[in-house]
């Protein structure tokens, strides 16, 4: 889909300002430092949109990161005259958010969360790949720790099943952990950020509730963006 | 009931004789003792120290209190493993007192002892000397897990994550380490994180081989060196 610049211009700025009196407006109580409806798109797919935004070029990329997005992003990079990278996601397929974080990283094009953007879970991998890396006040780098939790009619089985599976569950949940943790830390390590935001934030971020911690997901503060170098350039 | 790791949840890198692969070594040499014991030899003028047994919590404090006290130039290592984050505080004491380290032939070195392994400056393991890497586990207190899965879904999946949050923060630590003692961090998934640690079989236990002991840097001195003193019975 191509749009005008004019209409582009508009519905961005508008999106944005909307999104942002939005989100200083209604907090999540569950998850204070994060607005109860962050902006990060419901489509399906990521869509990848090349649009001219003050004389520049840029692709907008929103939406879920599903299995099938690395051949369409490779596609939309192939277009060189793409300037910067804008991103709204509510996160999807961690591995693939990694690897498209590469493919950004390999072209050295600049990621930026604009204004009233969020930029959540498996999108802070692919925000990682760029160069230059910006988050405008009023955009959200939005984050919460892994899961192997979503299946549980899977844990429901083996824990019935009895202690011993029970520990072979654990086992595996130790060995992925770790194993993704490594994956984690190679990445950060490669794209030039301070691997105490896994420590210090990512891996205290539990991506579910329990009775006693409602809490899903923490929005980084600007200072917290530049401490762990999540953001190189302002 | 939200479950949290507590200090009856130990973080293990533990190895029992029983798991050996078969293409490891089936009887490793690495004493049965219960906590590690610290005993300083005299070699040729040169203080030596032999540290035998399971790496506890206590460890770290006592190799400090004992490396004030002499001056070791060397370690020599054999154990089971155990406690996983007092074995990266022991090795980070061994780096920061220049303290070399040696396992010498027909001792073993499992777990997290090949942590502590790599904290020496210099590091040497003999031939006939095996370093065996397991994959560290949360499972020590059976009594805690029993709880969690009893009370109900909710406890369980809690635990589950605080061992998923738990595990990722540990290797986030071993990366850390390694990468501090100058070893290459691939090892990590190449060999460690990729071993089982509480499958039906117990834990498996993997024996590396003399070029991947170079291949990682986890040795640093030509196989075989001795680096002095004489080989003890």
């Amino acid at each position: 889909m191509i749009r005008k610049l004019a209409s582009l211009l508009a519905g961005v700025a508008l999106l944005a300002g909307q999104a942002a009196m939005a989100q200083r407006a209604q907090m999540d109580p569950d998850n204070p430092t994060c607005p109860l409806n962050p902006n990060v798109s419901n489509y399906r797919e990521m869509r990848f949109t090349a649009q001219e935004v003050n004389g520049r070029k840029v692709l907008l990329a929103e939406g879920m990161i599903d299995d099938n997005l690395i051949p369409r992003l490779e596609a939309a990079l192939r277009d060189d005259t793409i300037e910067e990278i804008w991103l709204r996601s509510p996160g999807g397929n961690a591995r693939i958010g990694n690897q498209a974080g590469r493919l950004i990283r390999a072209t050295s094009l600049p990621t930026r969360i604009p204004q009233g953007w969020a930029c959540f879970s498996a999108c802070n991998f692919l925000f990682m790949g760029g160069a230059l890396r910006f988050v405008d006040p009023g955009g959200l780098f939005m984050v919460h720790m892994f899961t192997h939790t979503a299946n549980r009619e899977a844990i429901r089985q083996e824990v019935a099943q009895g202690e011993q599976n029970t520990i072979g569950l654990i086992g595996e949940i130790e060995q992925q952990s770790a194993l993704l943790a490594s994956e984690d830390n190679d990445f950060l390590i490669r794209m030039g950020l301070s691997r105490a935001l896994l420590t210090e934030v990512m891996y205290r971020q539990s991506a579910v509730q329990d009775e006693h911690n409602r809490s899903t997901r923490r929005c980084l503060t600007q200072a917290e963006l530049t401490r762990y170098n999540v953001i190189n350039a302002h | 009931m939200a479950w949290r790791l507590g200090p009856g949840v130990l973080l293990v890198l533990l190895a029992t004789a029983a798991q050996a692969q078969d293409d490891c070594t089936p009887d490793p040499n690495w004493t049965a003792e219960t906590e590690m014991r610290l005993s300083v030899l005299e070699e040729g003028g040169r203080q030596m120290l032999v540290a035998e047994g399971v790496i506890d919590a206590g460890l770290p404090a006592r190799l400090d209190a004992l490396l004030k006290e002499h001056r070791i130039g060397q370690i020599w290592l054999r154990s089971p493993g155990g406690d996983a984050r007092a074995g990266n505080a022991a090795g980070r004491i061994l780096r920061q007192a220049g303290v070399e380290t040696r396992i010498p032939a027909g001792w073993a070195c499992a777990g997290s002892c090949a942590f502590l392994f790599m904290g020496g400056v210099i590091r040497t393991v003999e031939p006939g000397a095996r370093v065996i890497a397991t994959m560290f586990t949360h499972t020590g207190d059976r009594e805690a897990i029993r709880q969690a899965t009893g009370a109900g879904e909710q406890a369980t999946e809690a635990l589950l994550t605080e061992i998923a949050r738990s595990s990722a923060q540990l290797a986030t630590e071993d990366h850390d380490y390694v990468m501090r003692m100058g070893v290459r961090r691939a090892v990590l998934a190449d060999i460690f994180y990729a071993q089982t640690a509480a499958g039906e079989g117990g834990a498996a236990l993997r024996c590396l081989t003399a070029a991947e002991l170079e291949r990682y840097n986890i040795v640093n001195t030509p196989a075989g060196r001795s680096g002095g003193g004489a080989t003890p019975k």
